[in-house]
């Protein structure tokens, strides 16, 4: 016992050491049975072997009275351990929610241990006025709000497998863990209605009160100054790619159809934006459900080349290879864009994802620095939390994919509530059923500048690719390793000036991230930095590291 | 009290040397044999970082070259002056470019003299380039295929500048500042002069009275 209380401790030595810049976790938790208190547990971010929270704060009462925590190592008797504080919340068999060493707090002038009563899920109490007895112990996460910044970072703990092959079968018991980074929160619809039509070619069921109404949605505001080339002008940025940038969901509705992700998908989504990045020439294509080519072609578009306000089907039913046409007085009308989403429904994430580590418990990481393929979809609630999910990545040599509450496509089995690991594409693999683990979100906070210091190099401006180029360098400045990924949101740049190797954008402008998953004290990380200048105007931005 | 005045002026002409802004030169000599006769373009930008730059200077100076220069040139930003003539930039513009067309010869030399000083957030940057285009496009006598650089100077965040080579026909080789030449030199001799002068005052074994009130005269030894 005392070997776990070094193990612990040394995890919350590490803990304290590599200092998470992500915000707090929170959990309302009950107890029940020989006594009864309820109220909020504050954790750090998971940590130690087998991974666990360090609980940092409660808040609450125990019949009535407020209770305080004890710091680790601080309660015990004379038969039992002193408390070590970990929350263990994957609500797993073999892992309860505490260990033996248990929780402490105070409340009235008693001190007070809830711990693990081995075997299972099964808690027992002391305290310092000498009772004890068995109660029930339950945590439920509190998302923190985290689209409050604009990256979220999601961490997930899952279970012991309990179907095994190969490696899983010996050493174990194993089970998923993941953290990834994203900038989910960013999420932005686009809102549009057209004029009314005013001229006809075929029968399209439409009349002249008929117009079009649109809404996109985007994982991330769409850049400023984007150039799809399907428009009149010059400078295409995104040339032959015809699904640069697909909306994650939408909606098009002319009064007769509606076209939603439902029963339809997109075989071009090219736009046009300006520098506020609003939409201001648009071609979209879709296909109707369900397949390729059939039945059904769907086009509103209003770029230079195309017409303006102008709908155009190609519907089997009104007669083999017939296009009819709508459209209205040529006027453009403009895009709204609206605030940022607090939900999101089932899409792929894949290009909002920052970093990400994803380990099965065996000694196996695949993260974005060892993975060549990653496909990420999840749906969110309003809270930011993660309610379904399938999660694939692949290295040079293994896979992973986690996965609950999946129903298609069909090339995955379908499943209520199951993770999944595969190694090596061999068969190896452990399985988890009927209990999806637990996720948490957080919002990465900001760096201070008491943590990390922003520098560049001087800006270069090459002839033959026709950008500016240099170096931002950041550099922890603090006493302690910070942790990753540190991307770098370059606010307030220059109004006509385009990073043009952004690794995205989020509310506050183009990020650029360092890839590195953490900076000890005074270490230093490098990235590139590629502008576009058009007018060799003054290149200024704001760094924030986060 | 002599002694302190020296110690005194000595010591601010070690800090004069280090505050004022740093000057440091550079001989470029380019070996373009290779590409003698090409009708090409040569090209010089000094430009500020994204950040906060303190301000700094470049000046071209001793342009020569047995090929010929195509006037006229296309200076943008803070840049004056026409080659083989002396060129001056500053980093207070994004883009500081000298940019002209020119047949090659077998060499071509200049001196890139910096001035810089410490500070700020950013650091700013100087490149030479040679195209065999006149237009600029098409990177000559370089391994830098993507920006055509043949060497960039870097103006670090302490004055400092940091050389990066990029052609193997170019070298660049730091030249010692001739103002800081003479200040070090002149401190130097200074710290000599009181040292001999310590020197002689002092006799081995004779303690000399310390000196508290009128001390215009050396105290006699008693």
């Amino acid at each position: 016992m005392k070997a776990t209380y070094r193990v612990t401790l040394l995890a919350g030595a590490t803990f304290l050491f590599l200092a998470n810049h992500a915000t707090a976790y929170q959990f309302s938790f009950t107890i029940t049975g020989a006594f009864s208190a309820s109220g909020t547990l504050t954790t750090g971010p998971l940590t130690g072997s087998p991974l666990h929270y360090v609980i940092t704060a409660i808040s609450g009462t125990q019949a009535g009275v407020a209770m305080t925590l004890l710091a680790p190592g601080t309660f015990g008797t004379s038969s039992h351990n002193l408390n070590d504080n970990a929350l263990y919340p994957g609500s797993n068999p073999l892992f309860p929610l505490l260990d033996i060493d248990g929780l402490s707090f105070e409340a009235g002038g008693v001190s007070y241990n809830v711990y693990d009563a081995f075997p299972g899920p099964i808690y027992g109490v002391v305290s310092s006025s000498g009772s004890s007895g068995i109660v029930t112990f339950t945590v439920t996460p509190t998302p923190l709000s985290p689209f409050a910044t604009p990256f979220t970072t999601y961490t997930y703990q899952g279970n012991a497998y309990n179907t095994c092959s190969g490696t899983y079968c010996t050493g174990g018991p194993y089970s998923l863990s993941a953290e990834f980074t994203t900038t989910l929160g960013n999420a932005v619809t686009y809102s549009y209605q057209s004029p009314t039509f005013t001229n006809f070619i075929g029968n399209t069921g439409l009349s002249t009160s008929s117009f079009v109404s649109a809404s996109v949605t985007y994982n991330n505001p769409l850049a400023s100054n984007l150039n799809d080339c399907k428009g009149s002008s010059g400078g295409c940025t995104t040339t032959g790619n015809l699904l640069a940038d697909v909306p994650s969901s939408w909606v098009f509705s002319d009064g007769v159809r509606q076209w939603t992700p439902a029963n339809s998908h997109f075989y071009v989504a090219v736009v046009d934006t300006n520098a506020a990045g609003n939409i201001v020439e648009w071609d979209f294509t879709l296909y109707t459900n369900p397949g390729f080519m059939d039945p059904e072609i769907y086009t509103i578009s209003c770029a230079g080349n195309l017409g303006c306000d102008e709908v155009v089907l190609s519907d089997a039913t009104l007669g083999a290879n017939t296009n009819v046409y709508a459209y209205g007085p040529g006027s453009q009308t403009a895009w709204t864009q609206g605030a940022a989403l607090s939900s999101l429904s089932y899409a792929d994430i894949t290009s909002s994802i920052v970093s990400f580590s994803i380990t099965d418990g065996s000694g196996l990481t695949i993260d974005n620095n060892n993975a060549s393929y990653k496909d990420f979809h999840i749906s969110t609630e309003a809270s930011g939390g993660i309610t379904k999910w399938l999660i694939q990545t692949c290295g040079s040599s293994c896979n992973i994919q986690m996965q609950t509450n999946w129903l298609s496509p069909t090339s995955f089995s379908p499943g209520a509530d199951f993770s999944e690991t595969t190694a090596g594409f061999a068969g190896s693999y452990g399985l988890i059923s009927n209990d999806p683990g637990i996720w948490t979100a957080s919002p990465l906070a900001a760096l201070t500048a008491t943590q990390i210091a922003t520098t560049a190099s001087g800006l270069l401006y090459s002839r033959v690719t026709r950008t500016y180029n240099g170096t931002l360098t950041i550099t922890n400045i603090s006493d302690t390793a910070l942790s990753g990924p540190f991307p770098v949101v370059l606010t307030s740049l220059t109004p006509g000036v385009t990073l043009t190797n952004a690794s995205g954008f989020v509310q506050g402008g183009p990020f650029i991230n360092p890839g590195v998953s953490s900076l000890s004290p005074g270490q230093s990380v490098s990235v590139q930095l590629q502008f576009s200048n058009p007018s060799n105007a003054l290149i200024h931005f704001t760094p924030i590291v986060y | 009290m002599r002694y302190q005045s020296l110690l005194f002026v000595v010591s601010l002409l070690s800090i004069a040397s280090l505050s004022s802004a740093d000057v440091i030169t550079y001989d470029v000599t380019v070996n373009t044999s290779s590409i003698s006769g090409t009708m090409g373009s040569l090209d010089f930008q000094f430009n500020p970082g994204p950040l906060l730059s303190e301000p700094a200077t470049v000046q071209i100076l001793d342009f020569t070259s047995n090929g010929t220069l195509s006037p006229p040139p296309f200076p943008t930003g803070d840049v004056t002056g026409a080659l083989p003539g002396t060129l001056s930039f500053d980093n207070l513009s994004a883009w500081n470019d000298y940019f002209e067309a020119f047949t090659y010869g077998t060499m071509l030399s200049f001196e890139v003299s910096i001035s810089s000083m410490s500070g700020g957030t950013s650091g700013s940057a100087f490149a030479f380039s040679m195209f065999s285009d006149p237009a600029g496009t098409i990177p000559a006598l370089t391994a830098d295929t993507t920006n055509g650089y043949s060497f960039t100077v870097g103006v670090n965040l302490d004055g400092s500048t940091t050389v990066t080579p990029l052609s193997s026909q170019t070298t660049v080789a730091a030249v010692p500042e001739p103002d800081n030449l003479a200040l070090v030199g002149t401190a130097v001799g200074l710290m000599v002069a009181l040292l001999w002068f310590r020197t002689r005052r002092h006799v081995p074994g004779q303690i000399l009275p310390v000196c508290r009130l009128n001390c215009a005269e050396p105290s006699r030894p008693l």
